[in-house]
């Protein structure tokens, strides 16, 4: 008996079930996806749970800003008094505001963008407490600290120089991310977002508007104000807050802590989420079972030939052999398919590298361990004597 | 001296209340050359006899012998091996592969025998097929085929290896009488060529026509 009489058994054996191969394979491979997609998800989530964290630990309160009546009835008086109304804008108390707050383990912190800073495609600069949130070691003696995005290791000097001051220049690591309230801006996503980038951890607002002009803009849009965050304020701060935003802007801003603000909009998410995942969990798992079973019956079914085969010379091991020959090749599409899903998705996770070789030994091992349990039927009917090949 | 000899041998099916001892203290010689017959009726122990000599059931207590041989204590391969180069078996539902054509079912036991190069497999084969009158089905499927066909394949694929002994379990059970008398003429023609032709059967006038007639019942001998 040569290798190649066994692979041309193992061959005709996989043309008599190709259809139900081809079938299940699809099918698993979709189930797969459903599971590795499930896999990057849940992790995106822990990352965004563990970003929401450094916020909540605080205490931190977001803001949102809207028209007030006031303004809207300004806009009813006509194009002249809604003029006068925005001339009339006093922005002294915001930015004295930002000027308390935004400061080394101040009670507010924002990042701000600011487009062609500096002469870098942009820049990010954070600001109070939020100098502090990113995965940046900075030097907290220093008022300012300076990186660039990856992309540029190796290219720059190794200082900065503004204003004829020399400032260290570092390279953020690659695991440096940017954490929002409720969302997390990972190692990922912040290497293909930020291309040509300097990233400024500056607690002071004032110093870093003295090195940013721009910063000093009250703007909803690209001040402070857009993602300012308070942390732990008092009520006090609070309405002294709103006053100043008020004033400056017109606008009202709800503050409004960080907790309270999840949890109607988690509760919802979270059902959402767990009746997806237990849909296509569940699916999966039926997935899984089916093609085990057809597995098996498909090997079973061939218990009587084989038993022939036994009669007339086959070892019991070179039919498990060919058994387990079948029942991996039975499993290849499926597997192939799973491993590129997450080949693909490897580039992105690094992660899933070791999930494929898991994913590659479990198949393997259970394709074999249903031909050996599909094999003992084989070798229980080879006790039978005579009667061993009844259904061959 | 004889080819298979079995000594007390014993086999009991089952456990507890629901053992049945289906060959009982059976010792047995049987020579080259010689068509015995063993018949006995239903349960009496024929077929799981013939599974012993055959080597495809191990005895619980005794020995069987072939060629003087304690042939089954070997290794699953190695006992496959000598099962192939030793026992062509004819059963009486044929036992053929039904998807695979007539040449691939005779030439099962070439696949396995191992000293048998592949170019001679067909020359082989087709001798086989020509002796049993089946080499023009030769590229058919094995289930398109007529009962009587079918053992006729059967009997080419136990004599395809030159084994010295023939085994046969009720090879003309599913038979009418003209392909009956074939099966019985070409088992008849191995045993005067000097073969061992052991047949279970129920059919008195195939056991009148053996050398010799085996009876069994309750798992014993009984003449």
């Amino acid at each position: 008996m040569t290798l190649a009489t066994l692979v041309r058994q193992v061959a005709r054996d996989v043309r008599r079930d190709l259809g139900w191969i081809v079938l299940y394979g699809v099918l698993m491979s979709c189930a797969a996806y459903a599971l590795v997609l499930m896999a990057v998800n849940r992790a995106l989530v822990a990352d965004k749970g563990a970003a929401t964290e450094l916020f909540l630990e605080r205490g931190a309160q977001t803001v949102t800003l809207s028209g007030v009546p006031a303004r809207a009835a300004g806009g009813m008086l006509g194009e002249g008094a809604a003029s006068e109304e925005v001339a009339s804008r006093d922005t002294a108390d915001l930015l004295a505001f930002f000027d308390e707050a935004l400061v080394e383990d101040g009670m507010a912190g924002s990042v701000v963008y600011v487009p062609g800073a500096l002469g870098y495609d942009v820049a990010l600069v954070f600001l109070g407490a939020y100098a502090d949130l990113p995965a940046y070691e900075r030097d907290r003696s220093a008022p300012v600290s300076f990186a660039v995005s990856r992309d540029l290791a190796g290219e720059v000097p190794g200082d900065l120089e503004l204003d004829g001051a020399r400032y260290p220049l570092d390279v953020v690591s690659p695991d440096f991310g940017i954490p929002y309230p409720g969302y997390y801006e990972g190692p990922e996503l912040v290497e293909a977002n930020y291309r040509n980038a300097l990233f400024v951890f500056c607690p002071s607002y004032r110093l870093a508007c003295e090195l940013i002009g721009e910063l000093r803009s009250t703007d909803t849009l690209s001040g402070p104000l857009q993602r300012i965050v308070l942390f732990d304020p008092s009520p006090e701060d609070v309405a002294r807050f709103r006053g100043a935003v008020l004033d400056a802007t017109g606008l009202y801003a709800r503050v409004i802590p960080l907790d309270e603000g999840m949890v109607s909009e988690s509760f919802s998410s979270a059902r959402t989420q767990l009746a997806v995942t237990s849909f296509s969990a569940l699916a999966a798992a039926a997935l899984a079972a089916a093609l085990v079973a057809s597995l098996f019956s498909a090997l079973v079914r061939r218990v009587g030939e084989l038993s022939v085969h036994h009669v007339f010379g086959a070892p019991l091991g070179l039919l498990y052999a060919r058994m387990a020959a079948f029942a991996l090749i039975y499993q290849a599409l499926p597997t192939c398919l799973t491993l590129a899903a997450m080949a693909g998705l490897a580039s992105v996770r690094a992660e899933l590298v070791l999930a494929m070789a898991v994913t590659a030994f479990a198949v393997a091992a259970e394709a074999l361990l249903v031909a050996l349990l599909a094999w003992r039927r084989l070798r229980t009917a080879a006790r039978r004597g005579l009667r061993t090949t009844r259904g061959a | 001296m004889a080819l298979i000899q079995l000594r007390d041998v014993s086999k009991t099916f089952g456990s507890g209340a629901e053992a049945v001892r289906a060959v009982d203290h059976v010792s047995l010689e049987l020579c080259a050359g010689e068509s015995v017959a063993i018949v006995g009726p239903s349960g009496s122990g024929k077929s799981t006899l013939l599974s012993m000599m055959g080597l495809l059931l191990p005895p619980d207590s005794g020995t069987v012998l072939v060629g003087g041989r304690n042939a089954g204590a070997r290794r699953d391969a190695e006992l496959c091996r000598f099962r192939n180069r030793t026992f062509g078996y004819v059963f009486q539902d044929f036992a053929l592969l039904g998807d695979e054509t007539v040449f691939e079912n005779v030439r099962l036991p070439l696949l396995y025998r191992g000293d048998v190069a592949r170019r001679e497999h067909r020359s082989r084969v087709k001798a086989a097929a020509e002796r049993l009158g089946i080499e023009d089905k030769l590229r058919t499927r094995a289930s398109r085929l007529s009962g009587g066909q079918q053992q006729r394949v059967a009997l080419a694929r136990a004599l395809v290896c030159d084994q010295p002994i023939v085994l046969a379990d009720e090879p003309t059970g599913q038979l009418d009488a003209e392909n009956r008398e074939n099966v019985v003429r070409v088992l008849l023609e191995l045993s005067a060529e000097g073969r061992l032709v052991v047949v279970v059967t129920h059919d008195l006038e195939v056991a009148g026509r053996c050398d010799r007639v085996v009876r069994m019942h309750d798992g014993r001998l009984v003449g």
